[in-house]
């Protein structure tokens, strides 16, 4: 052991002494640099393709940098952090895409993908589903039948939108949709309490219990929707501002004489949420369950009429249409077909159109108004002293 | 090879085609005007020469005519050609179609006044030839084609009695994309019912017609289903192309679309047995 160790040591040595006398007889290749005295390695340089390597690795980060501004990098970090589901399946329609493609198909078969989105009657689009929905393949003949509606969230001013809200819509034709509703009567007199409980409430107030709201005593978040009686009168509108969309007011029938009809409407009505997309703000999606499959035509039509009613009064119809697409779905099931909903969208008068002008050139038009004013004040003045 | 290589990599890295390596010229026409109108020469004196005055030497461009595009040219097709058009058809094509591939491969000629007279003489010479031919809209081929590499996942019940019918094929069609408008789709004539695991992954033959004239064969795969998940089935890839064996297996052959003379293939027409009998002589 010792023996080849000193074998191995000696060869080395040679190796060193070879190496050495190299060196002395070329002194030119020797490059000597030493770093003597206080922080020598802190002063210690860098070779040459240490030096390449970490510019390149400079270059790439500053290209990787500048390959996307300002704006874009903001979107690229919602976009890892959230996921959009208005572009989840069946995505969002955007006309320009398809703006290449021919209208209608050309031959009694085509490919979905070749032509422009076709958009069916309701009628069309039933039809579809309960072929797909038959006994023979999924078997589900009474489907619950949802629409996803695809919003355009903007308004006329550039950095507000339309908020989110949630709201329940009494709809012509009422289905079973299996879902609990908690909903809150307000009334005046204890035989009302009660039967506002009788009904289906799930627990009636009094005035007492306003203050008690207001100051956070008693929660009303669980409560889907809220239902209040004539004798309530003006005691309920402090609570405006905390139940927003789910305040009874005469419009949205929830404040009225007949409290066991307005909590039938309000169980049999449809949840309408509208959701603001997280990462595409002008975006938004709503998916109301509209009826079951099995039901006529004729009703799920009406259905559709008063819930894109109601979607609608969120946004005024002077800024273009609210729905860009509505598309029919089954739940469960991934096929979908897009409807014709043109005639169902409100078409915007003159004057919700001159309203929107107004709204836009306000602050202009005042300015220009006051300094018109201000001359005309000027020119008097000058008038009275001459 | 390495020459045409050598010239891509060249244009690549210049990004234009430089005349001096082409050897061909190149000429821009730029469109100017006066930026200050010089006054009109009185009749009977001689014209004021522009470098009288500086203004009489501003122009403006008004427009590079190289950098609008040219637009489409005029060509006769000599031959069929798919996506343009028929033989001696005076057609409209986009300018690099034509210069880099109908032109040169002598698929078309210039529209030109002597060729259109030479050719359009010659198209009424062979007028009964012409019309013997076959010709089948660009359209319906390309919708053939692209159906034919498909593979229908025909949906079924795991739970519930059912026959194959035109129903469930146009909805298993409807499913992937495709969509039939008047349910011209022919099954074959023994029925095939279910459940039955036994059937499951079978391939099965139908056919569909385009237009009452056009008729292609598809090929379609039982899956049975069921809305309960825990029931569910592995599928075969039907991203891959079915081969000739696999057809084999289950007693078909590779077939070919047929394109009747005139438009009246109809539920009556027999669709299943006349495709058998076309598939046999083949």
């Amino acid at each position: 052991m010792n023996s080849i160790l000193r074998q191995f040591s000696t060869l080395s040595v040679a190796r060193q002494l070879h190496s050495d006398a190299r060196l002395l007889a070329n002194p030119s290749s020797v490059v000597l640099i030493q770093n003597r005295g206080r922080k020598r390695a802190l002063k210690a340089s860098i070779s040459r393709q240490e030096k390449m390597e970490r510019r390149l690795k400079r270059e790439e980060r500053e290209a990787a940098r500048k390959q996307y501004n300002f704006m874009e990098r903001i979107q690229i970090r919602r976009m890892k952090n959230l996921l959009s589901p208005s572009q989840q399946y069946p995505g969002r329609y955007v006309a320009d895409d398809e703006a290449e493609l021919p209208d209608a198909p050309l031959c009694n078969v085509f490919i979905r993908e070749d032509v422009k989105t076709q958009f069916y009657s309701i009628t069309d689009a039933l039809k579809m589903h309960r072929e797909l929905q038959q006994p023979s393949m999924y078997n589900n003949p009474r489907a619950p039948l949802k629409v996803r509606f695809e919003l355009n969230m903007d308004t006329e001013r550039a950095t507000k939108m339309v908020s989110a809200s949630s709201e329940i819509v009494p709809i012509p034709n009422p289905f079973k949709h299996n879902e609990k509703r908690t909903i809150l009567a307000f009334a005046a007199k204890p035989e009302l309490q009660e039967l506002a409980v009788e009904s289906g409430a799930e627990i009636a107030l009094g005035p007492d219990m306003i203050k008690k709201i207001i100051k956070g005593q008693f929660r009303i978040d669980d409560y889907d929707f809220c239902v209040a009686h004539t004798d309530m009168g003006s005691t309920i509108l402090p609570l405006r501002g905390i139940l927003k969309t789910r305040f009874p007011t005469k419009i949205n029938g929830g404040f009225g004489d007949d409290l066991p009809g307005a909590i039938e409407r309000f169980k049999s009505g449809v949840k309408v949420d509208i959701k603001p997309d997280p990462v595409f703000p002008q975006w938004g999606l709503c998916e109301p369950v509209i009826g079951r499959l099995h039901m006529p035509d004729e009703e799920i039509e009406s259905n559709l009429h008063a819930i894109i009613d109601a979607i609608c009064k969120h946004r005024s119809p002077a800024l273009g249409p609210f729905v860009n697409r509505a598309v029919l779905m089954t739940i469960p099931g991934t096929s979908f077909a897009a409807l014709d909903v043109s005639k169902y969208l409100p078409v915007a008068t003159e004057e919700e159109i001159e309203k929107l002008e107004k709204r836009k050139t306000g602050k202009k038009k005042k300015k220009e108004e006051k300094a018109v004013e201000q001359k005309v004040a000027e020119v008097d003045e000058l008038l009275a002293v001459m | 090879m390495m020459a045409s290589s050598r010239v891509n990599l060249l244009k690549a890295a210049l990004g234009t085609f430089p005349a001096k390596f082409c050897g061909q010229s190149t000429r821009n026409t730029y469109v100017f005007q006066h930026v200050v109108v010089p006054p009109a020469t009185p009749p009977g004196q001689t014209q004021r020469p522009p470098t009288e005055k500086q203004d009489f030497q501003k122009y403006e461009l008004i427009e590079e005519e190289t950098t609008t595009p040219a637009g489409p040219i005029s060509v006769i097709l000599l031959e069929d050609v798919e996506g343009v058009g028929h033989q001696f058809d005076v057609v409209e094509v986009d300018r690099e179609i034509a210069r880099n591939d109908l032109l040169l491969t002598r698929k078309a000629q210039y529209a030109s006044p002597f060729d259109l007279k030479y050719y359009g003489d010659l198209k009424e010479r062979m007028k009964d030839e012409l019309a013997k031919r076959v010709r089948i809209p660009f359209e319906w081929l390309q919708i053939g084609r692209r159906l034919q590499k498909m593979v229908v996942p025909l949906t079924v019940s795991m739970d519930d009695a059912w026959t194959l019918n035109k129903g469930i094929v146009v909805a298993s069609l409807r499913q992937i994309g495709v969509d039939v408008l008047d349910g011209a789709v022919h099954l074959p004539v023994e029925a095939i019912s279910g459940p039955n695991f036994e059937l499951e992954a079978r391939l099965i033959r139908f056919y569909i017609v385009i237009n009452k004239q056009y008729v292609i064969p598809m090929i379609g795969r039982l899956s049975h289903i069921s809305a309960d998940e825990s029931k569910q089935a592995l599928y075969p890839d039907t991203d891959k192309a079915i081969t000739s064996e696999q057809l084999r297996k289950f007693g078909l052959v590779p077939e070919t679309p047929y394109f009747h003379k005139s438009a009246d293939i109809d539920d009556n027409f027999g669709v299943f047995d006349f495709m058998k009998a076309r598939a046999k002589k083949v």
